[in-house]
C-alpha cells in the first residue's frame, strides 16, 4: 500500500512565559493508506501535540509533515479531528444539521446533504436520531455523531485524540466495535491517540510508542481480528509491549500512568 | 398563558389597590390621579403618545444597532490582538460603572443639543454591558467547537459568523437584554434632563412636558406606556427568541 | 393546577392588602406628625419655604442670612428642591407652605387645582431673548435649524416668546420646533459654546453675562412682549397655611417686605454678603444688583396679564374671573377697586 502521511524530523517547542518546553522532539514515521495506527504513551508525552501538528492546529518548529506529498500548513478537512470532549458537536444544531453544516462548508456547492447525512448517521448506528439535539444524547452517542460528522467531509486521515476517554468501559466496547466496522467499510486511514494499552491493541495495525516527546518505537500488531482479550496470543502481545514500555521508557512514564497500565495487565 | 393570566391578575389587583388608596383621599388628587383619568389621558393623547413612542423606539433602535455593531467589532478585535484586548478591558473597567446619563454634558459638548447627543448617550449606555457579555460569551465557547470550525477550513469572519456567534448566543442574548434595558433607560433619562427640541422628542420628553404642564394623568399615561413597552419587548421579543434558541438547545445561562 | 392558581391569587391579594395597609398607615403617621408641628407652633410659628438660588433670589438669600422673620415670631424652614415642577408638586402634597415661581407656571398649577394663591409680587427683572447670530434681528429671522434655549415648557420665558410670536407672526407656536428646554446655566454654556443653540431666553445674571460678550444682542425684550412691567416671580402661600395660620402668613409677608426693602437700601452690603455665595467678585455683583431694569419690589405687576393668552394658546383651560381667585387679601387690598373704572394699580395687572 502507498504511503499517505510522512512525518519527518518534526519538532514542536512551546513557550510558556520565559520557559521553553519541548512538546515533540525530532519525530519521524510514515503511515500507509488505510492503516489504523495507535499512538500511546503517558499523559504529557507529546502524543496529542503530534496529532495537533498533523491536523495543522499547531505550527511546527522543525521538520515537515506531508500528506500525499503535499505539505501540511493549516487545518483542512482532509485531516479531520475527533476530540475527547463531549462538547464538540454544535449544540444549536440537531445531529443531522451538524453533519449538513460540515458538508456544506466543505462541499460549498449543492448536494443531497439530507440523504448523505442520514447515511453517515446510519454508519455509526444512529439512524433515527437525526432530529435530536446534542443535549438529548448520551456520551457514547455524542462521540458516534462526532465520528459521523468527521466522516461526512470524506477526510483522507481521521485523527482521533482519545475520543473515548470520557466514556465508561461498556460504552467503549460498543464504540470500538462500531469504529472498526466504519474503518472496514470506508477504508479511511486512522491515527488514534490513547493512553490505554488494551484499546490500542484492540483497534490498531501499528502502535507508535511515545515518551518525553520522542518516538520510542513502532510495533506492528499482527493479531488476527476479531481480537479477544482472553486469547493467549493477545496476552503475550500485550506483555511484549508493556515490556518494551518498561525497558525503553520506564523513567519517562509517570508512576500513576504506569500503575494504571499494570492494573489492567493484572486483570 | 398561565403566566400571562397571573400577570394580568397582578395588574388588576394593583389597579384596585391604586383606586382604594386614591379613594381614601390621603393624597392630593393633583398628584394621584384615578385610573379613569389616566385611561382617558391615554385615549386623548393617543396620537401624540404613539408618535413619541415611535420616536423613542426609532432612536433606541438606531442606538442599539450601532452599539451592537461596535461591541461586536470591539470583541472580535480584542480576540485578534493582545494590545487591543488590554485597551478594551481597561476601557471597560473605566467606562462600565459610569451611568450613561453622566456623560450627557460631554455629549452636548460634542454633538450639540438634540437627537445626536441622546443617541450618543444611548450608544454609550448600551455599549459596555454589550461588550462585557459578548466578550464573556466568546471566552466561554468550547475550544473543541472552535477547532471543529477551523478544521472545516473556516477562518476569520466566516468562523466568527458561523461558529462563534451561535456558540456564544446565550451570552449575546443576555447582553442584548441588558443593552436594551440600558438604552431604554438612557433615552428616557436623557430627555428628562434636557428636553429634546420641540418637534423631536420621545417618551422622556413627553413625561417632562406633561410634568411641567402639571398634567399628572398624562405623566402616568406616559409611564404606563414605558412599562408596557418594557414588558412587551421582554415577553414578545426576548422570551420568544429565548424559547426558539437557547431554551431549545438547553444552553441557557442564568 | 387550579389549586396553584388560587394560591397565587390569594398571595397577590395578601400583597395588595399589605401594600394598601402600609400606605394608609403611613398617612396616619403623617397626620400625627402634623399635629405635633401644630403643637410646636404654639411656641414659635414655622413656615416651610422653597429656597432658590440666583440673582433674582438675592432678597430671599439675604432674608435667610439676616433673619427678617424671627422678630415677628416666625421661623422659616428653608427647603431645597430640584426644579419648578418639584416645587409645585411639593405644594400640592402639602410638603411646602410657600414658594416663588413665575406667573405662567403658577397659572398652570392653578388651572389644575393647586391650592395656593399669590401672597406678594416678587421683583420686576428684565427677561430677554439673546442671540449671537448676526443674521437674526427679529423673530422672523429664525430658521428651522436655529435652536432657542429656554428653561422649560410653560415657563415665563416660553409664554413671553409665544406672546411675541402671536403678535409679530400671528402664530404663537411658530417656533415650537426650535425650542430646547435647558436650565439657565446649561443654556448659557450652550450659548458660549456657540453650538446648535443660537438664542437663549434668560434672566440675570446669565442675561448680563451673555450680553457682555461681543456680538451678543437682545432679539426680544420681555417687557415689550408683555407690553408693560410684570412680576418675574410671585410669592405663593398654600391655602391650608393661609387659612390655618393667619399670623404666620402675615409674618411671612411682612418679613419678605423687610428683606426686599433692606436690599434696596443696602445694595453694597448685599453685594458683600452674597458675593461668596455666587462666587463672583463683589464689584460685579453690585453691578448686576444695580443694573438698569432690576427692581426689587413686592408690589403686584401684571398678575392677570398672562391668563387670557395662555388660555387661547391652550396652556390653561380657564381664566381667573377676578384677581381674588389667584391672590390673597393683602394683594387685593393693595390693588384696590376703583369705582367708575380701574385705577393705575388695577390696569397694570394686565398686559397691553
Amino acid at each position: 500500500m502507498k504511503t499517505l502521511l510522512t512525518v519527518s524530523n518534526v519538532t514542536k517547542v512551546y513557550e510558556t512565559g520565559k520557559r521553553k518546553v519541548i512538546g515533540v522532539h525530532n519525530v519521524s514515521f510514515d503511515i500507509r493508506q488505510g492503516e489504523f495506527v495507535s499512538v500511546i504513551g503517558p499523559s504529557g508525552c507529546g502524543k496529542s501535540t503530534l496529532l495537533r501538528c498533523i491536523a495543522g492546529f499547531e505550527r511546527i518548529n522543525g521538520g515537515s509533515i506531508h500528506l500525499n506529498g503535499r505539505k501540511v500548513k493549516r487545518p483542512e478537512p482532509n485531516r479531520f479531528m475527533v476530540f475527547q470532549g463531549l462538547d464538540q458537536l454544535f449544540p444549536w444544531l440537531t445531529l443531522k444539521e451538524n453533519i449538513i453544516f460540515a458538508m456544506r462548508v466543505v462541499d460549498k456547492g449543492q448536494g443531497n446533504f439530507g440523504e448523505r447525512a442520514e447515511h453517515y448517521l446510519e454508519l455509526v448506528g444512529l439512524q433515527g436520531f437525526g432530529d435530536f439535539y446534542p443535549y438529548q444524547l448520551s456520551g457514547g452517542m455524542k462521540q458516534r455523531a462526532s465520528i459521523a460528522r468527521a466522516l461526512s467531509v470524506k477526510p483522507q486521515l481521521l485523527l482521533m485524540d482519545e475520543p473515548f476517554g470520557s466514556l465508561d468501559a461498556f460504552t467503549r466496547r460498543a464504540v470500538h466495535e462500531m469504529l472498526l466496522q466504519v474503518w472496514k467499510k470506508t477504508g479511511v486511514t486512522i491515527i488514534f491517540v490513547t493512553h490505554d494499552l488494551e484499546e490500542a491493541v484492540d483497534l490498531s495495525d501499528k502502535i507508535l510508542i511515545f515518551s518525553k516527546g520522542r518516538l520510542k518505537g513502532q510495533i506492528d500488531n499482527k493479531l488476527s481480528r476479531p481480537r479477544e482479550r482472553v486469547d493467549s496470543s493477545y496476552r503475550s502481545f500485550l506483555l511484549k509491549i508493556s515490556g518494551f514500555l518498561d525497558s525503553e521508557g520506564s523513567d519517562s512514564l509517570d508512576s500513576k500512568e504506569l500503575s494504571a497500565a499494570e492494573a489492567k495487565l493484572a486483570f | 398563558m398561565r403566566d400571562f393570566v397571573s400577570k394580568l391578575a397582578f395588574i388588576l389587583v394593583l389597579a384596585i389597590v391604586w383606586e382604594l388608596i386614591r379613594l381614601t383621599g390621603r393624597y392630593p388628587a393633583l398628584l394621584f390621579p384615578g385610573i379613569g383619568s389616566i385611561a382617558s389621558a391615554l385615549w386623548m393623547e393617543r396620537v401624540d403618545l404613539i408618535g413619541r413612542t415611535l420616536f423613542s423606539l426609532r432612536i433606541i433602535g438606531i442606538g442599539l444597532v450601532t452599539a451592537v455593531s461596535l461591541a461586536m467589532l470591539a470583541t472580535f478585535m480584542s480576540f485578534g490582538g493582545k494590545i487591543f484586548a488590554e485597551v478594551i478591558s481597561d476601557l471597560m473597567a473605566i467606562m462600565h460603572p459610569l451611568p450613561g446619563i453622566a456623560i450627557l454634558p460631554v455629549a452636548i459638548l460634542w454633538f450639540g443639543i438634540g437627537v445626536r447627543a441622546i443617541l450618543f448617550v444611548i450608544v454609550f449606555s448600551a455599549l459596555w454591558p454589550l461588550i462585557n457579555h459578548f466578550y464573556t460569551g466568546f471566552r466561554s465557547i468550547p475550544i473543541n467547537q472552535l477547532e471543529v470550525g477551523r478544521n472545516l477550513g473556516l477562518t476569520g469572519w466566516e468562523l466568527a459568523l458561523k461558529v462563534m456567534l451561535p456558540a456564544s448566543f446565550p451570552h449575546i442574548l443576555s447582553g442584548l437584554r441588558t443593552g436594551w434595558a440600558r438604552a431604554w433607560q438612557a433615552s428616557v433619562a436623557a430627555e428628562l434632563v434636557f428636553g429634546a427640541a420641540g418637534g423631536q422628542g420621545g417618551l422622556g420628553w413627553y413625561l417632562y412636558k406633561k410634568r411641567f404642564m402639571m398634567e399628572t394623568p398624562g405623566v402616568f399615561a406616559g409611564m404606563l406606556i414605558i412599562v408596557l413597552i418594557g414588558i412587551g419587548v421582554e415577553y414578545l421579543i426576548f422570551a420568544g427568541i429565548e424559547n426558539r434558541t437557547v431554551r431549545k438547545w438547553k444552553t441557557i445561562i442564568n | 393546577m387550579f389549586c396553584i392558581k388560587r394560591q397565587r391569587v390569594v398571595a397577590l391579594l395578601l400583597l395588595a392588602v399589605l401594600v394598601a395597609a402600609s400606605f394608609i398607615s403611613g398617612c396616619g403617621q403623617k397626620t400625627v406628625q402634623e399635629n405635633q408641628t401644630a403643637n410646636d407652633d404654639e411656641q414659635l410659628m414655622t413656615i416651610r419655604v422653597a429656597k432658590q438660588f440666583g440673582l433674582v433670589y438675592a432678597p430671599l438669600m439675604v432674608a435667610e442670612k439676616i433673619d427678617f422673620f424671627s422678630k415677628y415670631g416666625l421661623k422659616v424652614e428653608w427647603l431645597t428642591l430640584g426644579s419648578g415642577g418639584a416645587v409645585r408638586e411639593a405644594m400640592a402634597s402639602n410638603e411646602l407652605d410657600a414658594a416663588f415661581m413665575g406667573i405662567p407656571p403658577y397659572l398652570i398649577g392653578w388651572d389644575k387645582g393647586l391650592p395656593a394663591k399669590i401672597a406678594a409680587g416678587y421683583c420686576v427683572i428684565p427677561v430677554s431673548l439673546v442671540t449671537y447670530d448676526e443674521n437674526i434681528n427679529t423673530l422672523e429671522d429664525f430658521k428651522a435649524e436655529h435652536k432657542i434655549a429656554l428653561p422649560s415648557p410653560g415657563s415665563i420665558q416660553h409664554i413671553l416668546l409665544s406672546m411675541a410670536l402671536e403678535k409679530q407672526l400671528g402664530d404663537p407656536n411658530a417656533l415650537d420646533d426650535n425650542l430646547v428646554a435647558l436650565p439657565h446655566p446649561d443654556g448659557a454654556q450652550a450659548m458660549l459654546a456657540k453650538k446648535d443653540v443660537v438664542a437663549h431666553f434668560t434672566t440675570p445674571p446669565y442675561l448680563f453675562e451673555e450680553l457682555e460678550q461681543p456680538g451678543y444682542k437682545v432679539v426680544l425684550d420681555g417687557f415689550d412682549a408683555f407690553g408693560q412691567d410684570f412680576n418675574f416671580n410671585v410669592a405663593l402661600v398654600t391655602e391650608s397655611y393661609h387659612d390655618s395660620n393667619p399670623l404666620g402668613y402675615a409674618a411671612f409677608v411682612q418679613g419678605l417686605n423687610d428683606a426686599m426693602n433692606w436690599v434696596n437700601e443696602n445694595k453694597e452690603e448685599t453685594a458683600k454678603l452674597l458675593a461668596p455665595e455666587f462666587q463672583i467678585d463683589e464689584e460685579k455683583l453690585l453691578k448686576y444688583l444695580t443694573a438698569e431694569g432690576v427692581n426689587y419690589t413686592t408690589a403686584p405687576y401684571g398678575l392677570m396679564g398672562f391668563a387670557d393668552f395662555m388660555q387661547k394658546a391652550g396652556y390653561i383651560s380657564k381664566v381667573p374671573g377676578s384677581l381674588s381667585e389667584i391672590a390673597w387679601e393683602n394683594i387685593l387690598a393693595q390693588v384696590g377697586k376703583r369705582e367708575g373704572g380701574p385705577c393705575t394699580l388695577e390696569t397694570i395687572q394686565w398686559s397691553k
